[in-house]
């Protein structure tokens, strides 16, 4: 994962840090969370609500925003929400149902290979999307649904039925929460992964029943055992079928008699899903997901209480309810300002948007992304990502620090290569990717193909197979040319209007460095400093 | 003013005392708990290094029943031929390229326990592994390792980290949150990356996340201190490593161990196990990386006089179909036999060699509890009572010398 070792230019600077004197002090304070005004709210504000809900933002962005006022901003943010992804979807989606079916018959072992390159190009294909859509908070609620109404690619296996649940996410995240909990009930994926395929009349099975009440809606307390066994009764004879939703088959179904949450009645599936939302824990649960999502990881009940009426009176609106959220004080409020800690996607794909790199060389994103502990379509289990401090450990630290010192520098020299010489010279002589001398030996993992396809490497996200690579050479050569952009970005903000000192680092950290990160003479050198800064780490 | 706030703490109380006295370390005083802290002795004085085995290691052709004609019936073109086994005592043979793991075996320091594995087999390389590593039943999922229940309880603050995984790869059984588990390709790598770790000072009013990532720096920027420190005074074993992945992954192994540096346990890892097809070169071609590797690290160990206190215990997702495939190969199956190797081992086998008349769908029928070996692990070799649950009440086996 370190292909430029010689590029950790700065990082010597950083071993004799000295202790801070002092925390920011309450003049700072004051300035980070100067209350709305009329002329804007200024870039810290910017970054913090673009870190939160956007993976970050290219410098421009963040002073596009830094003029608007914070209620502006939102508008802004949730009027430009998508429904559909920009990146073209892979080719092998386009497959009926039919069509795979015999790709599988004719040789299992083939099919079983094939069907692995396709996972990873589905992985590719969602980096790609979240690393360039126009409407990062589009993406940044599929992850959060992701995360949510959980599914494993590992246990589903099929890449249709898990990119056709992520358009799900895309096309109902922002719309209607009941529309979308009816719809993730009734989701091919879903029903592979908690099991309603094998569910059947007379032999139950209560995986999906019980996770829709624990994890996807109510959260324990608010349902009996017996809710459990007689809602896993309404969920029998679901059985997949084509491309996104399931249908029920009338054989396999219990029709019987069931109570479920107090209401009696032949329930089928929709109809408990219906009850659900009508329970008064519902709205509460989901306004907690985002209050953890969004503000801090200590819930304040009394805040989550007035969030889960909004979103029951306001008949589930999600954009509604996205500005409320966005709005509250509680989002803004200094007290939970880097409160939360960037996930491995915030972070990688955060610092590629934040300097503009759409195109990477080999880095790899996803790999990146697992030895951070965050596989795209692989949460650990069927309660997502425990997210929080849990994705900090000596282990992901010390690869988060390795990609920011590493990967970053490389991608930002690879940009500009790119952009000197066009894309078209890719993979022309001097660009052997099989025989580069840089190629680093843990790019080739060992490990067994049939094991961990996500070790091995992966076509980049741009979708060409090739892995691209700068040799020596070009990377002496244009390290420089690098540099001085990022220096150009610098002395911009340093010598022109809008920027002093303190708000180009508060256009990168939520708060003041803990480190000395002003060393450096360089703009490139400032820049890693703060990026290594441990308050980086957070938003 | 020239007032940090570590100063101001020393100032502000009776706290401040433990910072002056040179060598005690201040984690000692931050919770009275932990003065009266106690580690078994095992922890302390005891490595466990396990080896993982990458795919699933084919069983069937690592020890191999030599009275049993049905061993050649199921497997009539990657069946191992006489001149391709060396015999260790009348019934049982293990395949010539582990050949230099014989001297381990002659010494008695090497104890092969036969069918492990768990009822109700799962053949995904994924789910079983994780199985293995929880020390679940086929139909529990559990969210940490298996060593991670069980050292959870056991802090020692004088431990460099918990865990050390050489060479990549997850934490595997030590995963889970609670512990301090470096990954590493090099120590050197290791401690340059951790000197690049900015030293904070630390406030009392910072955001619990921010908290969290100081104490992690710590942790590292700790353990990485103990290993410098302790490579720097390691001994020579005057051993050559083999150049493989493998054997180079040892060879740090052995400088953890020989060096002295204090940490419960260390992982490794070969891959490459999965033989579906044309097995008879792969396998071998693993086995002797393997044999090459354990060999070398057991010298370096002897002579530091290491080998005794420590263990050394493969394992694998699974063993592979007693049947051969159409490939020439293997396809995913149940159970295998593991390797135990250590000073204070007691040589031979344990537990017997599934039935190769009793199948299920050409798949073999475990004769041992998985959870044995780590029962073995917890309470023989490291002396724990056995209260983290991870035997799930298996016994544990008489494998160890001293207990």
């Amino acid at each position: 994962m370190s292909p430029l070792p010689g590029l950790l230019i700065i990082v010597g600077s950083l071993i004799a840090v000295q202790p801070v004197i002092d925390s920011p002090s309450t003049a700072q304070q004051a300035k980070v969370d100067r209350t709305d005004s009329p002329k804007g709210m200024g870039i810290a504000d910017a970054r913090h609500l673009l870190d939160r809900t956007c993976f970050g933002a290219p410098h421009q962005t963040l002073e596009n925003y830094a003029s608007l006022t914070r209620d502006q901003a939102v508008d802004q943010l949730v009027s430009t929400l998508e429904t559909e992804a920009q990146t073209p979807l892979p080719e092998w989606t386009g497959l009926s149902f039919q069509e795979i079916r015999d790709l599988r018959l004719e040789d299992r072992q083939a099919f079983g290979r094939t069907q692995r390159g396709w996972q990873q190009e589905a992985r590719s294909w969602w980096a790609q999307e979240i690393l360039t859509t126009s409407s990062p908070l589009t993406e940044r609620l599929v992850l959060m649904w992701h995360g949510h109404f959980t599914s494993e690619m590992r246990t589903v296996r099929s890449p249709h039925a898990m990119l056709a649940q992520n358009q799900l996410f895309r096309k109902n995240g922002s719309d209607n929460f009941a529309d979308l909990l009816r719809a993730v009930s009734m989701d091919n994926a879903m029903a592979i992964y908690l099991n309603t395929q094998q569910s059947k009349k007379g032999k139950p099975n209560e995986n999906f029943a019980r996770e829709l009440f624990e994890l996807f809606s109510l959260g324990e307390g608010h349902y009996t055992e017996r809710d459990v066994k007689e809602a896993a009764r309404a969920f029998t004879g679901y059985r997949v079928q084509g491309q996104g939703q399931v249908r029920k088959v009338s054989r396999l179904h219990d029709s019987s008699v069931k109570t479920v949450l107090g209401k009696r009645g032949r329930l089928d599936g929709l109809d408990v899903v219906n009850l659900v939302l009508k329970h008064p824990a519902c709205g509460e649960w989901i306004a907690r997901r985002f209050w953890l999502e969004f503000v801090s990881p200590t819930p304040d009940q009394d805040v989550i209480k007035k969030w889960g009426k909004v979103l029951r009176r306001s008949d589930w609106d999600l954009k509604a309810f996205l500005s409320h959220v966005f709005k509250s004080d509680q989002f803004w409020s200094s007290e939970y300002r880097g409160a939360l800690v960037k996930s491995p996607v915030d972070l990688v794909m955060g610092s590629l948007r934040r300097l503009e790199i759409s195109e990477i060389p080999g880095l790899q994103l996803n790999r990146n992304l697992q030895a951070m502990g965050q596989v795209l379509f692989d949460p650990p289990n069927v309660a997502g990502w425990p997210g929080g401090t849990a994705w900090i450990d000596t282990t992901s630290l010390l690869e988060r620090r390795k990609f920011l010192q590493d990967a970053v520098p490389t991608a930002m020299i690879f940009s500009t290569w790119q952009k000197r010489e066009g894309s078209a010279n890719v993979g022309k002589s001097g660009m052997n990717p099989e025989k580069t001398p840089e190629m680093d030996p843990e790019m080739n993992p060992e490990m067994d193909p049939e094991m961990s396809p996500d070790m091995k490497p992966e076509m980049n996200p741009a979708g060409n197979r090739a892995t691209r690579r700068l040799n020596r050479r070009q990377i002496r050569r244009y390290r420089p040319v690098a540099a001085q952009s990022v220096e150009k970005l610098y002395q911009q903000f340093i010598d022109g209007k809008s920027m002093n000192e303190e708000a180009w680092t508060l256009s990168w950290l939520p708060f003041q460095p803990v480190t000395d990160a002003d060393q450096s003479d360089t703009g490139f050198g400032r820049l890693q400093e703060l990026i290594l800064d441990p308050t980086y780490q957070l938003k | 003013m020239e007032f940090d706030r570590r100063t101001f703490l020393h100032l502000s109380g009776g706290a401040c005392l433990p910072w002056l006295v040179p060598g005690v370390e201040a984690w000692a005083f931050d919770d009275p708990q932990q003065k009266q802290l106690k580690v078994a002795p095992g922890l302390r004085e005891r490595t466990l290094i396990l080896v993982e085995l990458q795919g699933g290691n084919d069983g069937l052709n690592t020890v191999i029943p030599l009275r049993d004609e049905r061993y050649q019936e199921l497997r009539p073109r990657i069946g191992l031929k006489k001149n391709q086994i060396i015999e260790l005592d009348s019934k049982q043979g293990m395949h010539s390229s582990l050949k230099p793991l014989t001297e381990a075996w002659e010494a008695e320091e090497a104890n092969w326990i036969l069918g492990l594995g768990y009822p109700d087999p799962n053949r995904s390389h994924f789910r079983s592994i994780e199985i293995w590593e929880t020390g679940s039943d086929s139909d529990e999922e559990l969210q940490e390792g298996w060593l991670t229940r069980m050292l959870k309880a056991q802090p020692d603050p004088e431990r460099a980290a918990e865990g050390i995984i050489i060479g990549g790869g997850d934490a595997g059984p030590l995963y889970g949150t609670g512990l301090r588990v470096i990954n590493m390709d090099d120590p050197e790598k290791f401690s340059r990356q951790a000197r690049a770790v900015p030293e904070v000072a630390r406030g009392t009013d910072a955001r619990k996340a921010l908290e969290h990532l100081l104490d992690v720096q710590d942790d590292i920027k700790k353990a990485a201190g103990i290993i410098e420190e302790k490579i720097q005074a390691s001994p020579d074993h005057g051993v050559r490593f083999p150049g493989t992945r493998f054997g180079q992954r040892c060879k740090i192994a052995a400088e953890m161990v020989t060096s002295g540096v204090p940490c419960p346990v260390i992982k490794i890892s070969i891959g490459g196990f999965d033989t579906h097809n044309n097995q008879l070169n792969r396998h071998s071609r693993l086995l002797t990386e393997l044999a090459d590797g354990l060999a070398a690290l057991r010298k370096a160990l002897i002579a530091t006089g290491k080998w005794d206190r420590t263990l050394i215990s493969t394992y694998s997702e699974f063993g592979r179909r007693a049947r051969e495939n159409g490939s020439e190969g293997t396809d995913h199956g149940t159970a295998a036999p593991h390797l135990l190797l250590g000073g204070n081992i007691k040589g031979g086998f344990s537990g017997r060699q599934p039935d190769l008349g009793k199948l299920v769908r050409d798949d073999l029928i475990h004769t041992t509890d998985y959870r044995r070996l780590y029962a073995t692990i917890e309470q023989k070799w490291f002396g724990l009572k056995g209260r983290s649950e991870v035997s799930r009440g298996a016994k544990p086996l008489d494998v160890i010398r001293r207990g």
